[in-house]
């Protein structure tokens, strides 16, 4: 059995959540109490991740921390079609992992600060996470200028299109406008979109009605 | 009242929403089913929520706060607190606007879009006053959309679109790095 250590509000564990169900995997959930509680910081959780950050999977017998990792932990070993995680282009999925990573340093730092006041440097924050979602943005632009849809070209969407989506999803909670990042909204329209999302919450996909549904 | 820039025709999708401004308005763009684009504020006329938080369903917008739907003209064709009754003497605030050369305008005055198409270069958002990128630009070749006071769009023709997107980006950085 699969067990994630989980926060509904955290998206880096949605990331997981969102994976773990389109891959159609049973697992089980240990609920940590991050906020108020910051349970992720206290000794018996740090057991099983000694940065004291979630979420955190124990799979195969062992236990994976970080939410990229585990990401392409689920998509290279779970995924007989290989279409999360294809290996052919596997540089660029790497690279834009390591660029969700940053989102989480920035864009998902100043959440942290506006909507559950930890302390840190929101304008640097918020500076650093324009400049990502400007490259995003830019890089969308031209991939859809390419008649392509997703972050990786091809015809299904990978793990970096979920690695990155849910801080950018959620930016106005930390302050950061999204109006300019219009190549940035139509990706996300796309991605709530995709057959079996369910959103978190603070996001606002509202479902398409049936007859405008193609 | 001068007209401005607000979208790529081609990227108001139907189904979709798109966010803008001009001046100090927020704007919200969509199309509708009969294929004509509308500009709006983004301003529910109920208790002002973000319309552009709603849902485009082709033949009416809808504000997912309390429900109301919009017609394509603006005006209120359903509010669910009152059975679904429409309410034609109340409209979402409507803007001039036209599609011509592959851009949509749009103008709280008298709309006035003059002759500028071509091959539409990638919008670009500039961290700085319209007037401060203005004075770097060729007039004939690019309109600038005011986002605020210290912030604005930039919208562009040129044939060579990849040489004028990179000439423009590093003209942003010079602009905002400067301050
Ligand atoms: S604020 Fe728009 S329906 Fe109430």
């Amino acid at each position: 059995m699969i067990r994630l250590y989980d926060y509904a509000l955290s998206g880096n564990c949605f990331k997981v959540r969102l994976l773990l169900s389109w891959l159609d995997l049973e697992y089980e959930t240990r609920l940590v109490d991050f906020y108020p509680g910051f349970e992720h910081r206290s000794d018996t959780f740090r057991k099983i991740n000694p940065l004291g950050q979630l979420p955190v999977i124990e799979i195969d017998g062992q236990l994976i921390r970080d939410a990229q990792a585990i990401l392409i932990y689920l998509a290279t070993t779970r995924d007989p079609l290989g279409q999360w995680c294809p290996m052919d282009r596997i540089g660029p999925i790497y690279q834009w992992l390591a660029f969700a990573d940053s989102i989480t340093g920035t864009i998902s730092a100043a959440r942290l600060h506006d909507a559950m006041f930890f302390r840190l440097d929101v304008d640097k924050a918020r500076a650093g996470g324009v400049q990502l979602l400007r490259i995003l943005d830019d890089h969308l632009w031209f991939a859809e200028w390419a008649g392509q849809d997703w972050i990786i070209a091809g015809e299904h969407p990978t793990i970096a299109d979920i690695a990155c989506f849910p801080y950018v999803a959620l930016a106005e909670e930390g302050g950061i406008d999204l109006a300019p990042y219009a190549a940035i909204q139509r990706w996300t329209d796309r991605f709530m979109r995709l057959p079996g999302f369910a959103p978190m919450a603070g996001m606002m996909p509202l479902p398409l009605p049936k007859e405008a549904r193609t | 009242m001068s007209t401005y820039i607000v979208a790529l025709d081609r990227e108001v999708l139907p189904e979709g929403l798109v966010r803008g401004r001009m001046d100090t308005a927020e704007l919200v763009i969509w199309r509708g089913a009969s294929g004509s684009v509308h500009v709006w504020e983004d301003r529910c006329p109920h208790r002002s929520s973000r319309l552009s938080a709603g849902r485009n369903m082709g033949a009416y917008l809808e504000d997912p706060y309390h429900g109301w739907r919009f017609a394509e003209d603006g005006t209120v064709i359903h509010v669910p607190a009152e059975g679904g009754k429409g309410h034609p003497e109340i409209s979402a605030h409507v803007l001039a606007s036209a599609v011509t050369g592959g851009f949509v305008w749009a103008s709280a005055g008298v709309l006035e879009t003059g002759d500028f198409a071509g091959p539409p270069l990638r919008p670009l958002h500039f961290g700085v006053s319209a007037n401060r990128v203005a004075a770097e630009l060729d007039p004939t070749k690019t309109r600038i959309t005011p986002w605020g006071a210290a912030a604005c769009m930039v919208y562009g023709i040129d044939p060579d679109a990849m040489a004028a997107h990179r000439m423009l980006t590093a003209l942003r950085r010079r602009l905002e790095a400067a301050g």
